[in-house]
């Protein structure tokens, strides 16, 4: 009689556990939702299902959303400036360009107890601090600049054959090439240096290309300094510091 | 152990006590117990586990018990695991001070004599400060991570404030009006 007593409460003690850890595993969304909840956004369905495209392309990490959400939720501030950090994230997803970059940057913003405003909007002072939404802008214009030159699509009139790559390899480029002009803005150099620009693009992107795992791989590099140029970045310098 | 094999290391434990010229009787039994201790076969995993599942009438209770607390618990230890490391996500790793394959051993030093806490931010940890330590007290603050492959922004935290100029860096760029250091981890024919 007390064995089977015990044999019962083993079963239901197992059952239990086994109940409650498969709860506790909620779906990447719950745990999103359950997350942008302690925030009050109004736009949570539009975020939600933004991340969960980034989620299934591999742009971006359930854990990475969690961090930066709950960051976010810690931090001072106003809720609709916290929100506005996300939704740009979310439109940049929902304008299939990669992620990575924005939610670094609002990370080691929100680690130095940068305003929200600062990390959103950035500055046009001196030194220039470009935020969220200027960073968007520079991934968005060279994506275009990239498709323009035939790297992974294949636009009429497109310079010699069409290259296309996997799309996270393909991110990698853009990222690169995007914190690269971040980097030459924020460092108060002139937009109007295409060649200087040129060159040390070219150095940041055999720096990528010499790791033992390649972030940029050789052929990748090769088509951007055949296909880019000076004007090229050029010109999106100058419409990155036109940006309000 | 059998009967015999017990009188056969008795015996030869006396043996080796007069061989050796230990006449002194005084610890005579604790070096026979421990001598026939070392003997003993020990019971290997399988035997235990033998033991466990063997059909005796109140075992029966426990061994549910086992395996039911066992299947929880690996079910809960796979579920906390999968949440913290992201494996099944498609966005690949977490932070990546989690370990990672073909990592590369990276040492961050800053000279910061009479600091109370020193701790590196950067691009691998989502911003979130490791702490260097000073074990020799020669104001020398170190770590070192187990890094991919990759470019890493960091600036080191010394008693709250930032410093983002560290002489080891390969470059610097500006941030947030600052200036971060930047690592190239894993270059070909050079150290990380």
């Amino acid at each position: 009689m007390k064995a089977r007593l015990a044999k019962g409460l083993v079963v239901v003690l197992a059952i239990g556990l086994t109940v409650a850890a498969g709860g506790i595993a909620q779906s990447d969304t719950d745990r999103v939702r359950s997350a942008l909840g302690s925030l009050a956004v109004k736009t949570q369905d539009e975020i939600l299902s933004a991340f969960q495209i980034g989620f299934s392309q591999g742009r971006l990490a359930p854990s990475e959303a969690y961090h930066l959400i709950d960051r976010l939720a810690a931090a001072d501030g106003d809720a609709a400036e916290k929100e506005a950090i996300l939704l740009t994230i979310a439109h940049a997803l929902q304008d299939d360009l990669p992620v990575s970059l924005l939610v670094e940057k609002a990370e080691e913003g929100l680690a130095r107890r940068v305003s929200l405003s600062m990390i959103l909007n950035g500055s046009a002072g001196q030194p220039r601090i470009l935020g969220l939404k200027q960073r968007e802008f520079l991934l968005g214009a060279v994506r275009d600049l990239l498709f323009s030159k035939g790297i992974f699509s294949v636009p009429e009139g497109g310079q010699g054959e069409p290259a296309a790559l996997p799309v996270l390899r393909f991110d990698h480029v853009v990222n690169a090439i995007s914190d690269f002009l971040a980097d030459y803005i924020e460092a108060g150099k002139s937009p109007l240096e295409g060649s200087a620009m040129m060159d040390e693009l070219s150095h940041r992107l055999n720096n990528l290309c010499a790791l033992q795992t390649p972030v940029i791989p050789q052929e990748d590099l090769q088509l951007v300094l055949d296909r880019v140029g000076p004007g090229d970045l050029t010109t999106i310098a100058l419409k990155l510091v036109e940006q309000p | 152990m059998r009967v015999d094999d017990l009188d056969r290391t008795i015996r030869e434990t006396l043996q080796h006590e007069v061989a050796a010229e230990s006449y002194c009787l005084e610890g005579l039994e604790d070096r026979i117990a421990t001598e026939v201790a070392g003997r003993l076969p020990r019971r290997g995993l399988f035997d235990r586990l033998r033991g466990l599942l063997a059909p005796t009438r109140g075992a029966r209770a426990g061994q549910l018990a086992v395996i039911g607390a066992t299947a929880a618990v690996f079910l809960f230890v796979g579920w906390f695991i999968a949440d913290r490391t992201s494996l099944l996500s498609p966005g690949g790793p977490g932070p990546a001070l989690a370990a990672a394959a073909g990592a590369d051993q990276v040492l961050f030093v800053m000279p910061a004599p009479g600091a109370h806490s020193v701790a590196v931010v950067g691009s691998f940890n989502d911003w979130e400060p490791t702490p260097l330590s000073d074990k020799n007290n020669d104001g020398i603050w170190r770590a070192q991570l187990s890094l991919p492959p990759g470019r890493y922004e960091y600036a080191f935290v010394v008693d709250g404030r930032w410093w983002g100029q560290d002489p080891l860096a390969d470059e610097y760029v500006r941030s947030f009006g600052e200036y971060n250091s930047v690592r190239y981890v894993g270059q070909v024919g050079g150290g990380a």
